[in-house]
C-alpha cells in the first residue's frame, strides 16, 4: 500500500503525446481528463460555472458581430440585415434594419458614447441612436456643416478679389466649414483704410453633427480669388445666439497678411468623402484616437475626436496622423490592440508603437515575424497579449522581456496541444474577477479555458463542451460584480446568448440577500432560467407581520397581514393553497400554506413546523410554485432542475433515477407535485476529472506494473456530491461499459462512500445538502487495469471543488512476479 | 518829374509791395497746408498699417497656441488622461486663454502704435491749420502795412508841399 499525493493541477489536461513523459515536471500536476472543469489560479479544480439564458437573437440567421459596449453597458447585435441594442438585463433598447448588406465578420471599435465603428475591409459607423450610418455622416473627413449665410458690407475702389472660408470650433474640435466661395468673394482694396466686415453663421447644428452643441469659435481664412491656399487671418469668439441664425458672428478683415502656414484644415489622407475609409482592415482606439489600418499604413483621428480625420496646418501633435509600416511589399494589417502601447499584427509580422503618439513619435517598429491567424483577434491579458500563430495554430503570448530587451512570443498551448488538433480557435475572451480565465471557442462548437498565472507557474488548459454548440465568446465587463461572458449558442436553427453565471455569490449579494446561497451560483446548468419571488418586494413599506391566531402558538395558524399594500389578491398569492417559504439563518426552510383569506391585506397561513417567533416581523417570504416558465429555448428537452438548492431532476443520473422533466410549451413542472421558491432550470453538462497514470511509487517506477487502488483520499472545498471510480463509462452516464474493455463500469456517489471523520457538518432537517469542505476517504472497488487512475464525474447540476487527490495504491510488480 | 508824381509813384509801389507780400504769405500758407494734409494722411495710413500688422502678428501667434495645445493633448492622451474633462480640460482652456490674451496684447500693441500715429496725424492737421491762420494774419498785416506806407508817403508829400 502506498500513497501518491497530487496537491496541484496546475498543468490542466496534459496532451496525450506527453503521457509517457513521466519525468516531466508538468506531469506531476497534470490530468488525463479535465472536462467542464476549471483550474483556479492556485491550482485546484472547480466545476465550471453555469450559463444563464440571456436573449434570443432577432432571427435564426448567423449574427455577424456581437459586442458588449462596456463604457455604456449596452449590448450590440449586428445581424446581416439588422442591428439591435440590448440593455444589460436583456431588454431590447433599439432595433434597426440595416440599409447595407453585411456579409462577413466585423471588428467592432467603441469610439464614444454615441457611436461605434465596424471594420471589415472598409469602415462604417454605427450610431447607437439611429443605427448604421451609410455615406458620409459619421467621419468628419466627409462631413461638415452646411454652407452658412453671409451678409457683408464692403468697400469699393481699386481692389482685388479674395475668398474667405471659415470653420467652426465645436467642443474644442475644428469642424469642416461652411465656406461657399461664390458667396464669400469680396473686394479688398489695395491699401487704404478699408475694412471688410461680414457676418457668418450656421443653423441647426444637430442635423449636421448629430447633436446640438455650442460653437466656441469661428476661424477665418482668406486667399486670393485667383486661387492658392487659404491662410488664417483671425478668429471670432464673440458668437451671438440671438441673430438670424442659431449661431452667428461678425468679423472684420483689416487686410492683414494671412498666415499661410496656418491653413484651412484638411483631411489627413488628402482625400474627402467616405471613400477615404474604403480598404480599412482593422481598427482600435489608442490614446483617444480612432486608429484605422490600411495596407502599409495606419491613419489616426485627432485626439479625443474619433470622427475627425483632419490635420492642422502647421501639423500639430493632435492632428490626424499617418504612420507607415512594412517596407517589403504589401503588408496588410490584420489586427491592432492596445497593450502598453499599440501592437499591430500584420501579414508580415508584429509592430509596436510606444510613447505619446505625436508628430515627433510616429515610428512603428517591427518586433517579430509571427503572423497572427487572420480570423482570431489578439487578446489582451494581464502581462501581455495572446494571439494565435497561424503557422502552428498555437497560442502564444507576446510580451516584453526585461532580461533580453526584446519581444518574445512564448507558446502557451504546448502542453495541451491536443485541444487544438483538427480544429481552429474561433473566438476568445478574458474573464477577470475571482476566477481569471481565458475562454476559447473552437470551430467544432467546443470550448477550452486557460488559467494563466505566471507567478504561480500556472498554465492550465481544460476543455469544455455542452449539449449545444457554442459559436462565440466575448467579454462583458462591468456587467455584474465579476466580469463574465456571453455565448452565442447554436441550437439547431435557433441562436441565443448566454451569460456566465457566478460561481459563487458576490460579497455584495451575500450582504444584500440572506438567501444568496440559493441563487444562480448554486446551479451547474447551461441555458439556465431562474425564478424566485420575494413577496416583501411587493410592499411599499416594511409592515408585514405574522401573528399567531392562538396566542404564543407558533406551530398553529398564523395571521399574515400588511397595511394597505393589498399584496394578497385572489387569484394571486392570496389564494387558499398558496405556499410561502421562509429560510432561517441556518438555511432551514419553513413552509406557510394559505388556509384562509380575509382581505387583500390579511390572510391566514399554516406553518409545516414550528415557526420561529423571532421572525414575526417582516419575515422574508418567498412564493413557492410548482412550475417554471420562460423555457421555450428548451422546448421538448429533458432538463435538470434545482429547487431551493436541492436537485429535483438530472436526466444523466442513472443511479438516482430522478423523475424526468420535459419542457412543454415553454413550461416545466416540478416532479412529484413538488414546489420551490428558488428554481433553476436548464441543460445539464458533464464534468469529468481523470488523473494520469501513476508513474512511481516510493521512488520505484511502476508505469508498466499492475496497480490497483483500494482507497482515495480527496480534499474537497465547498463541494456537493459527485461520482468516482476507476474508469468512466463510455457514455455520459454513471453506469455503463468501459469504451476499451467493454467491462461494466459503475461510478459511486462520493458522498455515500465517504467516511466523514473531520469537520462534520451539523445535521439539520429541512435544508438542501450543504456544500462541504473536508477530506473524504472513499473506498473503491479494486481494478488492476486502472493504472492508478481515478475518474470523477458529476452529472448533476451541482458544483464541486477538489483541492487534492491522494490515491492509496497497491502495485503488483513484474519483478516481484518473476521471483514468485 | 514833379515831386507829386514821385510821391504818388512811391506810394503806389508801397501799396503794391504790401499786397504782394500778403499774397506771398497766403501762397506759402497754402503750400504748408498741403504738406500738413499729406503728412496727416500718411500718419493715418501708417496707423492703419500698424493696426493691420497687429492683426497679422496676432493671426500668426494662433499657430503657436494650437501647437502648444496639440502637444499638451498628445502627452495627456498617452498617459491615459481624458483630454475633454477634468484638469486636463482646464489646462488646455488656460493655454487657450493665455494664448488669446497674448493675441489681444499683440493687437493692442498695434492699436497703440496706430493711436500714436493717428495723434500725429491730428497734430499735423492742427498745426497746419494754426499755420494757415497765422499766415492769413500775416498777409493781412502785410496788406495793411503796404496801404499805410503808401498813405504815409502821399501825406508827407502834401505836408511838404
Amino acid at each position: 500500500m502506498a500513497y501518491k499525493s497530487q496537491p496541484s493541477f496546475s498543468t490542466g489536461e496534459l496532451d496525450p503525446a506527453l503521457h509517457e513523459r513521466t519525468n516531466f515536471e508538468k506531469y506531476k500536476s497534470g490530468l488525463a481528463t479535465a472536462r467542464n472543469v476549471m483550474i483556479a489560479k492556485t491550482g485546484r479544480i472547480l466545476s465550471r460555472m453555469g450559463r444563464k439564458f440571456f436573449v434570443k437573437t432577432k432571427t435564426d440567421a448567423k449574427v455577424v458581430a456581437s459586442h458588449f459596449m462596456s463604457h455604456i453597458g449596452k449590448f450590440l447585435e449586428l445581424g446581416p440585415t439588422w442591428m439591435r441594442i440590448y440593455d444589460v438585463d436583456g431588454t431590447l433598447d433599439n432595433d434597426f434594419a440595416n440599409s447595407m448588406a453585411i456579409p462577413t465578420n466585423y471588428q467592432i471599435v467603441d469610439t464614444d458614447d454615441e457611436n461605434v465603428v465596424a471594420i471589415s475591409n472598409g469602415a462604417f459607423a454605427i450610431k447607437l441612436a439611429t443605427g448604421i450610418v451609410t455615406g458620409a455622416n459619421y467621419f468628419l473627413a466627409a462631413n461638415g456643416l452646411a454652407p452658412a449665410y453671409v451678409s457683408r458690407t464692403t468697400t469699393t475702389g481699386a481692389s482685388y478679389g479674395v475668398e474667405y472660408a471659415w470653420s467652426f470650433v465645436i467642443r474644442g474640435e475644428e469642424t469642416f466649414p461652411g465656406n461657399d466661395e461664390a458667396q464669400t468673394t469680396l473686394l479688398l482694396p489695395v491699401g487704404g483704410t478699408h475694412v471688410n466686415t461680414f457676418t457668418v453663421g450656421v443653423d441647426d447644428i444637430a442635423s449636421y453633427i448629430g447633436s446640438s452643441a455650442a460653437i466656441d469659435e469661428i476661424k477665418f481664412y482668406r486667399r486670393p480669388a485667383t486661387g492658392g491656399s487659404y491662410g488664417y487671418i483671425g478668429s471670432s469668439v464673440d458668437i451671438s445666439t440671438s441673430g438670424t441664425l442659431d449661431y452667428e458672428t461678425t468679423f472684420s478683415d483689416y487686410g492683414q497678411e494671412p498666415d499661410y502656414t496656418n491653413q484651412f484644415i484638411q483631411t489627413n489622407t488628402g482625400n474627402s468623402g467616405i471613400a477615404v475609409f474604403v480598404g480599412t482592415k482593422c481598427g482600435v482606439m489608442y490614446q483617444q484616437r480612432l486608429v484605422l489600418g490600411f495596407a502599409n499604413r495606419i491613419v489616426t483621428s485627432r485626439i479625443g475626436f474619433p470622427r475627425n480625420f483632419t490635420r492642422s496646418f502647421p501639423l500639430s501633435d493632435d492632428s490626424s496622423l499617418t504612420l507607415t509600416f512594412g517596407t517589403n511589399g504589401v503588408d496588410l494589417p490584420r489586427y491592432m490592440i492596445e497593450s502598453d502601447g499599440l501592437i499591430l499584427f500584420s501579414s508580415q509580422g508584429v509592430y509596436t508603437h510606444t510613447g505619446a503618439l505625436s508628430t515627433s513619435n510616429i515610428a512603428l517598429i517591427k518586433r517579430g515575424d509571427w503572423i497572427i491567424d487572420a480570423d482570431v483577434p489578439p487578446l489582451a491579458v494581464p502581462g501581455g497579449v495572446l494571439f494565435i500563430d497561424s503557422s502552428t495554430n498555437t497560442v502564444r503570448q507576446l510580451k516584453w522581456s526585461q532580461e533580453t530587451g526584446v519581444y518574445a512570443a512564448e507558446e502557451l498551448s504546448i502542453f495541451s496541444d491536443h485541444l487544438f488538433s483538427q480544429k481552429k480557435v474561433k473566438s476568445w475572451a478574458f474573464m477577470s474577477g475571482e476566477f481569471p480565465l481565458v475562454w476559447v471557442t473552437f470551430t467544432d462548437g467546443t470550448m477550452a479555458t486557460l488559467t494563466y498565472e505566471p507567478s504561480q507557474q500556472m498554465r492550465a488548459w481544460t476543455r469544455h463542451d455542452s449539449v449545444k454548440k457554442v459559436e462565440y465568446v466575448g467579454e462583458i465587463t462591468n456587467f455584474q460584480a465579476a466580469s463574465t461572458f456571453f455565448f452565442q449558442t447554436k441550437d439547431g436553427d435557433e441562436r441565443y446568448y448566454e451569460t456566465a453565471a457566478l460561481r459563487y455569490p458576490t460579497p455584495a449579494q451575500v450582504i444584500a440577500d440572506p438567501e444568496a446561497d440559493k441563487n444562480e451560483s448554486v446551479a451547474a446548468l447551461d441555458a439556465m432560467v431562474s425564478w424566485s419571488h420575494l413577496i416583501n418586494d411587493d410592499l411599499t413599506d416594511d409592515d408585514m407581520v405574522l401573528t399567531p391566531v392562538v396566542a404564543d402558538t407558533w406551530d398553529g395558524d398564523l395571521t399574515l397581514s400588511v397595511t394597505d399594500d393589498a399584496i394578497f389578491p385572489d387569484p394571486g398569492i392570496g389564494a387558499v393553497g398558496t405556499i410561502f417559504k421562509y429560510f432561517d439563518s441556518d438555511r432551514s426552510e419553513y413552509e406557510l400554506t394559505v388556509t384562509a383569506r380575509a382581505s387583500d391585506d390579511s390572510i391566514t397561513v399554516s406553518p409545516n413546523i414550528l415557526f420561529p417567533s423571532t421572525a414575526a416581523t417582516n419575515p422574508r417570504l418567498y412564493e413557492a410554485v410548482t412550475t417554471i416558465s420562460g423555457l421555450t429555448h428548451l422546448e421538448g428537452e429533458s432538463i435538470s432542475l434545482i429547487g431551493d438548492g436541492a436537485v429535483l431532476a438530472s436526466p444523466n443520473n442513472d443511479i438516482e433515477a430522478y423523475t424526468a422533466v420535459t419542457v412543454s410549451s415553454g413550461v416545466a413542472t416540478l416532479p412529484a407535485s413538488g414546489y420551490a421558491a428558488f428554481i433553476h432550470a436548464g441543460r445539464p453538462y458533464i464534468s469529468d476529472v481523470e488523473t494520469l497514470d501513476i508513474d512511481t511509487i516510493e521512488q520505484r517506477p511502476i508505469l508498466i506494473e499492475s496497480e490497483t487502488m483500494n482507497k482515495v483520499y480527496l480534499k474537497l472545498y465547498k463541494s456537493r456530491a459527485f461520482y468516482i471510480g476507476g474508469r468512466f463509462p463510455a457514455t455520459d452516464t454513471l453506469i455503463g461499459t468501459d469504451a476499451n474493455t467493454l467491462q461494466a463500469v459503475e461510478l459511486s456517489d462520493i458522498s455515500r462512500l465517504a467516511v466523514d471523520y473531520e469537520n462534520e457538518e451539523d445535521i439539520l432537517a429541512n435544508r438542501y445538502d450543504q456544500p462541504v469542505t473536508k477530506r473524504i476517504e472513499a473506498t473503491l472497488p479494486g481494478d488492476w487495469q486502472s493504472n492508478g487512475r481515478i475518474s470523477m464525474r458529476n452529472v448533476d447540476p451541482t458544483h464541486f471543488e477538489i483541492l487534492s487527490i491522494i490515491p492509496d495504491l497497491e502495485a503488483l510488480r513484474r519483478s516481484d512476479r518473476g521471483t514468485e | 518829374m514833379s515831386a507829386a508824381a514821385l510821391a504818388i509813384g512811391v506810394g503806389a509801389f508801397q501799396l503794391f509791395s504790401g499786397l504782394q507780400q500778403s499774397n506771398d504769405i497766403l501762397e506759402q500758407a497754402k503750400l504748408s497746408r498741403r504738406i500738413g494734409q499729406l503728412n496727416a494722411k500718411n500718419f493715418e495710413l501708417e496707423a492703419f498699417e500698424a493696426e493691420k500688422f497687429g492683426f497679422t502678428e496676432s493671426a500668426r501667434y494662433k499657430s503657436v497656441i494650437d501647437k502648444t495645445i496639440g502637444s499638451q493633448k498628445a502627452i495627456l492622451a498617452s498617459q491615459g488622461v481624458n483630454v475633454h474633462t477634468g484638469t486636463a480640460a482646464v489646462i488646455q482652456a488656460e493655454s487657450k486663454l493665455t494664448g488669446f490674451l497674448n493675441q489681444l496684447d499683440i493687437q493692442q500693441a498695434g492699436r497703440n502704435k496706430a493711436k500714436g500715429l493717428r495723434f500725429q496725424a491730428s497734430a499735423s492737421r492742427l498745426g497746419q491749420a494754426f499755420d494757415q491762420a497765422q499766415a492769413a494774419a500775416n498777409a493781412s498785416a502785410a496788406r495793411v502795412s503796404g496801404v499805410a506806407n503808401a498813405g504815409s508817403t502821399y501825406l508827407g508829400y502834401k505836408l511838404r508841399s
